[in-house]
C-alpha cells in the first residue's frame, strides 16, 4: 500500500460562536491556495454552516452517504479549484434529529465509507460541532491533529478547558493546538492562551501548544454576509495577514510529519474491532 | 412392552431420554434407577376401575414419539451418542403420586405424561415444561423478574442505543435494608415472600419501559432508558416512600407488617457526561449502593462519577486557577 499522505485536523471548540467554521473554511482555502489539495467535511450534524458561508445550497449531504443512498463523489462537492488542486466540501446532514436517530455510529461509519476518498487529498479538516457531545468528542478524536479554537472570553476558557480535559479522559488524547480567534490586543491573545495552557498543565499535565492567532476584524463578518471566505475577499486584511500565517505553520507541520503519518490512515478508527469492518476486510 | 391392562381409568405415561442427559448414562445407574422405579410402583397406591379413552398401548407410543420428537440423537464430549427413549405406561399413577414417589425416592430427570391428556394434545404437558424451563434461562423463578444475564443483555443494548442517538441512560443498583436479619426472625419462607412482595411493588410503580432485575440474593438492578440521574433518583425516592408507608410482609398471623426499605445507588449516561463502559457502569452503580448503606440505608446515592457532569467537569478551583491567572 502507498504510504499515506493526508494529514487530518479536527477544528475544535469548547463553546459555540467563537467563529470556529469560518477559520476552518478559511484555513482550507489558504491551504488550497498554497497548492494542496483540501477536503472540508462539516462535522456538525446539527447545525451545519459551511455550506451557508460559501453561499452554496448542496442537494445532497453526508446523511445520503451514512444512508448507503450514494457514493462518497456523488456528495462531496467542489469549492474552487486552484490551479488544478481541488477544494471541495462534504456538507454535513442538516436536522439533528435524522442525525441522532440512526441505527449507526456516525463516527465509525463515515470512517468506513470515506476510506478510500479521503487519500485523494492531501488535507481533510473536520469541521466539529461545538461542545462535547459524544459525536464531538469522536471526531476530535479521530484526526491526527486537533485544533481548538478560543476566543479571550472566560466562558470560551472554561469550556475550552473542559474540553481538553474531557478528551484526555474518555479518549486518552492529550495533544492539542491553541488558536486564539477574535482578540483585540496582543496582551489578550497572549493572556488566553497563557491561561487555558496554565490550568491545562496545572491540573492535567498536558501542555497545549499554541499554534496562531487571528486578529478581530470586521472585514470578517462583511465577508460572512457577502458569503465567501475573507481571504479570497480580503487577503490583506488584519485577519487574512493572520489566517496566512496560521496556515503556513499548519503547511510546514505536514511536511515535517510526513514520515510519522505515512503508516497512518487519515482518519483513526475509534473501534478496530467491530463486526463491519471485519466482514468488509475478510 | 409387556402387555397392558386396559381397564384403568388413570394411568400415566413415563419416559425418560438417556440421551438428553449431559453425560452418556452409566449403565449401572439405569439398572438402580429402574430398579427402584420397580419398587415403588409395586407399593403405590393405585386405583382400579373401568376405562375411558384411548388405549394405553396407542397413547404411550405416540407420546414415546412426542418425546422422542422433543430429544433428537445428543453429542457428547464431540462424539454423537446413541441414546434410547425408555417408556413405559403405569396404569393407575396419576401425577400427583407420581410426584410423591419421586420425591421420596429421589428419581430426577424423569417425565411423566398423563395418559388421558395424549388424545388432546400429546406435547402439551411437554410445551409446558419447556416454556418454564426457557423463561427460567431469562428469570429468575422466585420473583419471575428478569434475572442477570437477561439484564446485562439489555443494559448493553441500551447503552448503545443511548450512545447512539446521544440519549440519556440511568442504572440503579438496589440492596433491601435488614433483610438478612428479615430471614434470620421470620424464616426463609418469609424472605422469599418478601422478595417477591417487593418485586411486585416494584414493578407496579416503576415506568413500563424501566428493567428491573434481581441481581443475586436481596440486590437488584434497574435500568432506565431515557433518564436522567436526578429524575431516577426521584423516581426512586417516590418508590422508596411509597415502600416505607405500606407494609408488604406479614411479620404473623395477627396482622402485623413489616415495611421493606432499600438503599439504592444511581449513575448515569448521557450526552453530557458520556457514555462509560457496562463494566464501569455497574461498578458506580454498586459503590453508589454501597455509600446509601453505609450511611444508614433507606435512601439513594447518587455516583459521585459523572452525576452531574457539567459541575463536575470544571471544578471550583480549576475556575479560579483560568480566571485569575497571572504571569
Amino acid at each position: 500500500m502507498a504510504d499515506n499522505t493526508t494529514l487530518s485536523i479536527a477544528v475544535l471548540s469548547g463553546k459555540g460562536g467563537v467563529g470556529k467554521s469560518n477559520l476552518t473554511l478559511n484555513l482550507g482555502y489558504v491551504l488550497n491556495a498554497l497548492g494542496n489539495k483540501v477536503l472540508l467535511v462539516d462535522c456538525d450534524m446539527g447545525l451545519a454552516n459551511l455550506d451557508v458561508l460559501l453561499g452554496i445550497t448542496p442537494k445532497h449531504d453526508v446523511g445520503a452517504l451514512l444512508a448507503d443512498e450514494m457514493a462518497p463523489t456523488d456528495v462531496i462537492v467542489p469549492i474552487s479549484q486552484n490551479g488544478g488542486h481541488a477544494f471541495d466540501l462534504l456538507p454535513a446532514s442538516s436536522g439533528i434529529l435524522e442525525a441522532s436517530e440512526t441505527q449507526y455510529n456516525i463516527p465509525d461509519r463515515l470512517v468506513d465509507k470515506l476510506r478510500e476518498t479521503l487519500s485523494a487529498y492531501d488535507y481533510v479538516l473536520l469541521d466539529v460541532g461545538a461542545g462535547i457531545s459524544p459525536l464531538a468528542l469522536s471526531f476530535g478524536a479521530m484526526a491526527m491533529l486537533r485544533l481548538v479554537v478560543i476566543t479571550p472570553e472566560p466562558t470560551s476558557l472554561t469550556d475550552s478547558y473542559a474540553l481538553i480535559k474531557v478528551m484526555a479522559s474518555r479518549y486518552s488524547v492529550r495533544d492539542h493546538f491553541v488558536v486564539v480567534n477574535n482578540y483585540e490586543s496582543e496582551q489578550e491573545e497572549r493572556m488566553a492562551h497563557k491561561r487555558l495552557a496554565a490550568a491545562c498543565e496545572h491540573f492535567l499535565g498536558i501542555a497545549p501548544s499554541a499554534m496562531g492567532a487571528v486578529r478581530s476584524d470586521p472585514r470578517v463578518s462583511e465577508a460572512v454576509r457577502a458569503q465567501k471566505p475573507f481571504y479570497e475577499l480580503y487577503p490583506e486584511c488584519p485577519a487574512g495577514q493572520d489566517i496566512a500565517e496560521l496556515a503556513r505553520k499548519v503547511n510546514a507541520m505536514r511536511v515535517a510529519m510526513l514520515g510519522r503519518i505515512a503508516s497512518l490512515t487519515p482518519l483513526r478508527d475509534l473501534h478496530p474491532s467491530r463486526p463491519e469492518t471485519l466482514q468488509k476486510n475478510s | 412392552m409387556p402387555t397392558l391392562p386396559d381397564n384403568n381409568k388413570r394411568s400415566s405415561a413415563l419416559w425418560e431420554s438417556c440421551a438428553a442427559t449431559e453425560a452418556a448414562t452409566p449403565e449401572a445407574s439405569i439398572m438402580s434407577e429402574l430398579e427402584a422405579l420397580r419398587r415403588l410402583l409395586q407399593n403405590a397406591d393405585v386405583e382400579a376401575s373401568s376405562i375411558h379413552g384411548p388405549a394405553p398401548q396407542e397413547a404411550l407410543l405416540r407420546a414415546a414419539s412426542a418425546a422422542s420428537r422433543q430429544c433428537p440423537s445428543q453429542t457428547f464430549a464431540g462424539q454423537s451418542v446413541p441414546g434410547l427413549l425408555i417408556a413405559k405406561a403405569f396404569p393407575g399413577i396419576t401425577p400427583e403420586v407420581w410426584n410423591r414417589l419421586c420425591r421420596e425416592c429421589g428419581l430426577k430427570g424423569w417425565a411423566a405424561l398423563p395418559l388421558e391428556s395424549c388424545e388432546a394434545n400429546p406435547l402439551e404437558p411437554l410445551v409446558r415444561q419447556l416454556e418454564r424451563a426457557a423463561f427460567g434461562r431469562d428469570h429468575d423463578l422466585l420473583t419471575s423478574l428478569p434475572n442477570r444475564t437477561f439484564f446485562e443483555r439489555m443494559l448493553r443494548q441500551e447503552m448503545e442505543r443511548a450512545g447512539n442517538t446521544g440519549g440519556s441512560i440511568s442504572l440503579a443498583m438496589l440492596d433491601l435494608d435488614g433483610f438478612t436479619a428479615l430471614n434470620k426472625s421470620f424464616g426463609q419462607e418469609a424472605g422469599d415472600r418478601a422478595l417477591q412482595a417487593f418485586a411486585g411493588y416494584f414493578t407496579a410503580h416503576c415506568k413500563s419501559y424501566d428493567v428491573i432485575a434481581r441481581w443475586e440474593g436481596d440486590a437488584f438492578t434497574v435500568l432506565m432508558p431515557g433518564t436522567s440521574v436526578r429524575q431516577a433518583r426521584a423516581g426512586l425516592e417516590r418508590i422508596l416512600n411509597g415502600l416505607k408507608n405500606s407494609p408488604l410482609v406479614s411479620s404473623d398471623n395477627n396482622g402485623g407488617g413489616i415495611s421493606l426499605c432499600f438503599s439504592a445507588g444511581v449513575c448515569g449516561a448521557g450526552p453530557e457526561n458520556g457514555y462509560a463502559p457496562v463494566e464501569e457502569m455497574l461498578r458506580q452503580a454498586e459503590d453508589a449502593m454501597l455509600e446509601a448503606r453505609k450511611t444508614g440505608g433507606a435512601r439513594v446515592c447518587l455516583s459521585p462519577d459523572g452525576s452531574d457532569p457539567l459541575q463536575a467537569l470544571v471544578g471550583c478551583d480549576e475556575k479560579q486557577f483560568l480566571f485569575n491567572f497571572r504571569e
